[in-house]
């Protein structure tokens, strides 16, 4: 009987932490196929008809939700390929070499990272504009990146630590440069790590707000600028618009995720020093 | 080891010049002129909302001046804070910006372009039909920064529908009326609905709850800047709504009631009444989001001893000290403020700022409130906002207000508050 109630105990325990991690995301979702009046309806309404009328009307309404998808891809990727490069550099570094300077940067660094962002787009909004570099790609890609380094280079360091000296000393005296030692020895090593970081920053890009705000007006627009303005202060909310928008918009990082999942829990790590 | 796939240089090379590239400026070579607004600014001048029949005002004006228009929209808050950081540089590339008259403060202001001059050299037609108060929420010191272009004035709606479930029919006439419509509007349906008879978005800034205020003689400061906060009209519509939240006629988020919610709401049979802006009537009998199309009507808000009240924000055409192309600028602004554009744009779903523009039949035929609407307007008062603390005073109101209806402080102590805490803001 006790083991039948721990078990139920623990059931419901598990259901309950679903309901919280899982429930508002399913309500996007779900919600996104209903009749907009039937979104918040009382008493709720499970059992409907789906219909990808909210889906229509995002397509019709809101071209620009579609459009500002592809700066989103561009910025993400870039962010994401030049946080990863500079990490793992950043990270080889930190871990095989030691210093007074290298010790100071790694403070410096993730001081850095606690100004809270608001603060930081002040003095660069006149910087980036004296740079004719307003509305465009790169800038949202250098800051996205450089948001993250500090902490992508510290998970980096970790895995790299975790990489036996040893094969670069082999990898050396088999006459490979250090660049050679790091792209054929040490990348292939660290890439469930590389790969975990791309992922944070990835989703960090993918989403951000704030700084597309401040320094984008048109040509590289995200898509997270539009869906705020689908959340409209003057007519509002058209949730059923607003709900088929997240759901595409949260499509593409799920679909990473569950692609990358296998990626990220093997330890590709295993076995490399048995030779 | 002896292969290398790519040297340090080559990748640090290629890097480098993959980011030159896509730092080239997007900016196209042809003449643009870029306007910093709402979503809604553009389509009700461009006609892009379908059903509308104002047609595309904007885009004639761009054809005819060989000008490509890149329009920037983003939500209120953030276009006023890229537009203060616009500002802020040697050259802005914004040319026109829409501003609300709560954030048009003195600071601004000196930011903008002065408009007088250009109005005397090329002044837009019938201007004195924009109604002088209108223009005074976007003068200082009498010198007028920006255009007044959008209105958007409250009233009080109501479903009626709930109205005919609970034995009452058309709208409460008097704020006695309205109170005792609310109490006998609260109540839960038979399908388990509650009901609250009254929303007010208290949780989205002050303009909605001071209309209601307003009702009962409430004033936070007056054009010349004396504070009335803690006046008796203040405290007696404190007391009432505090009562109302009591008895569960506001609802029990009251303090942080967004608009959104308060739509919502009304167009799912939540709320029986709420005040809120004319132009939600659209909104609030939207076939495909509300369960009352068509039976969710507008007055205006009843003030105590007769008479009616009303709480306006007005959006304007303002120019950047710092744009680059002043003419163009003003020639678009002159443009889409002529009569005959007004009631275009009203009929793109616009509040218009000409009163003359609700005497044309289209405009009637089309809005089925324009009538109460301009009953509204004539008696509306904006919240000056001739000091550079204005928005905090705002939130002051807010944030007192709130503590008296739920109860937090009593309506006399929260007025009290509220008095000397604006009344620091605008010395300071």
């Amino acid at each position: 009987m006790l083991k039948l109630l721990s078990h139920a105990t623990k059931i419901s325990g598990m259901a309950l932490f679903m309901l919280w991690s899982v429930g508002p995301v399913l309500f996007i979702v779900v919600s996104s196929l209903k009749q907009p009046i039937d979104i918040f309806a009382y008493p709720p309404q499970f059992l409907f008809t789906p219909t990808f009328e909210n889906y229509v009307s995002l397509w019709n309404s809101w071209p620009a939700f579609f459009e500002t998808m592809g700066n989103s891809l561009i910025v993400s990727i870039g962010a994401t390929a030049l946080a990863s490069a500079v990490s793992f550099l950043a990270g080889y570094a930190y871990s095989r070499f030691s210093g007074t300077w290298l010790a100071a940067s790694a403070f410096y660094m993730i001081a850095i990272r606690l100004l809270p962002p608001i603060v930081v787009t002040l003095p660069l909004f006149p910087v980036v504009d004296f740079l004719g570099m307003s509305d465009t790609h790169a800038t949202l890609i250098v800051l996205y990146a450089a948001f993250w380094v500090s902490l992508f280079t510290m998970i980096m360091k970790t895995f790299i630590d975790e990489v036996p000296r040893e094969l670069d000393e082999a990898a050396f005296v088999d006459g490979a440069t250090r660049f050679q030692t790091l792209w054929r020895v040490i990348l292939p090593l660290a890439v469930q790590g590389t790969l975990a970081g791309a992922i944070f920053v990835f989703v960090f890009s993918w989403n951000e707000y704030l700084f597309a705000l401040i320094f984008t007006t048109n040509a590289a627009k995200t898509t997270p600028l539009v869906i705020s303005e689908v959340m409209d202060a003057i007519y509002g909310t058209d949730w059923g618009v607003l709900f088929a928008g997240v759901t595409v918009q949260i499509a593409p990082v799920v679909a990473l995720v569950a692609c990358a999942q296998r990626l990220l829990i093997a330890g590709l790590t295993a076995g490399s020093v048995k030779g | 080891m002896s292969k290398t796939i790519m040297t340090r240089r080559q990748a640090l090379a290629t890097t480098a010049a993959g980011i030159g590239l896509l730092a080239a400026p997007a900016i196209a070579q042809e003449r643009t002129l870029t306007i910093l607004s709402h979503k809604v600014h553009e389509n009700v001048a461009r006609g892009a909302v379908a059903g509308t029949t104002g047609g595309d005002i904007a885009g004639e004006w761009a054809a005819q001046n060989g000008v490509k228009l890149n329009w920037i929209t983003a939500d209120i808050d953030p276009i006023h804070d890229r537009l203060q950081r616009e500002l802020a540089l040697r050259q802005s590339s914004i040319d026109v910006a829409l501003i609300i008259n709560k954030y048009a403060t003195p600071r601004l202001s000196r930011l903008l372009e002065p408009l007088d001059p250009w109005q005397q050299r090329a002044g837009i037609a019938e201007f004195g039909g924009i109604p002088s108060k209108l223009l005074d929420a976007v003068r200082i010191d009498g010198n007028l920064f920006a255009v007044p272009y959008r209105h958007a004035t409250t009233g009080m709606h109501y479903n009626e529908a709930l109205l005919a479930e609970r034995g009452l029919s058309g709208a409460p006439t008097s704020i006695e009326q309205f109170i005792d419509y609310a109490r006998k509007l609260t109540f839960t349906r038979s399908d388990g609905t509650k009901v609250n008879g009254l929303s007010v978005p208290a949780g989205a800034g002050p303009f909605a709850v001071l209309s209601l205020l307003s009702a009962f003689g409430a004033e936070i400061y007056d054009a010349n800047l004396n504070v009335k906060a803690d006046g008796p009209g203040m405290v007696e519509g404190l007391k009432t709504m505090n009562q109302l939240f009591r008895e569960g006629v506001l609802p029990s988020n009251y303090a942080t009631l967004s608009i959104d919610e308060v739509i919502t709401s009304m167009q799912l049979g939540q709320s029986a009444m709420s005040c809120d802006p004319f132009a939600r009537f659209t909104s609030h009998n939207d076939p495909r989001r509300s369960k009352y199309p068509g039976q969710i009507k507008v007055a205006p808000i009843p003030a105590k001893g007769g008479g009616f009240v009303a709480m306006t924000e007005i959006w304007a055409f303002a120019v950047p000290k710092n744009a680059q192309q002043k003419e163009l600028s003003w020639s678009f602004v002159r443009e889409l403020s002529s009569p005959a554009n007004t009631i275009r744009a009203a009929l793109n779903g616009n509040g218009p700022v000409r009163p003359a523009a609700y005497s044309d039949s289209r405009l009637q035929q089309n809005l089925p409130y324009t009538k109460e609407e301009a009953i509204a307007i004539a008696n509306a008062a904006t919240l000056p906002s001739t000091f550079d603390a204005s928005a905090q005073a705002s939130t002051v109101f807010m944030e007192e207000s709130q503590a008296a209806v739920i109860g937090l402080k009593t309506p006399e102590r929260a007025a009290a508050d509220m008095r000397r805490r604006v009344e620091a803001l605008i010395k300071r």
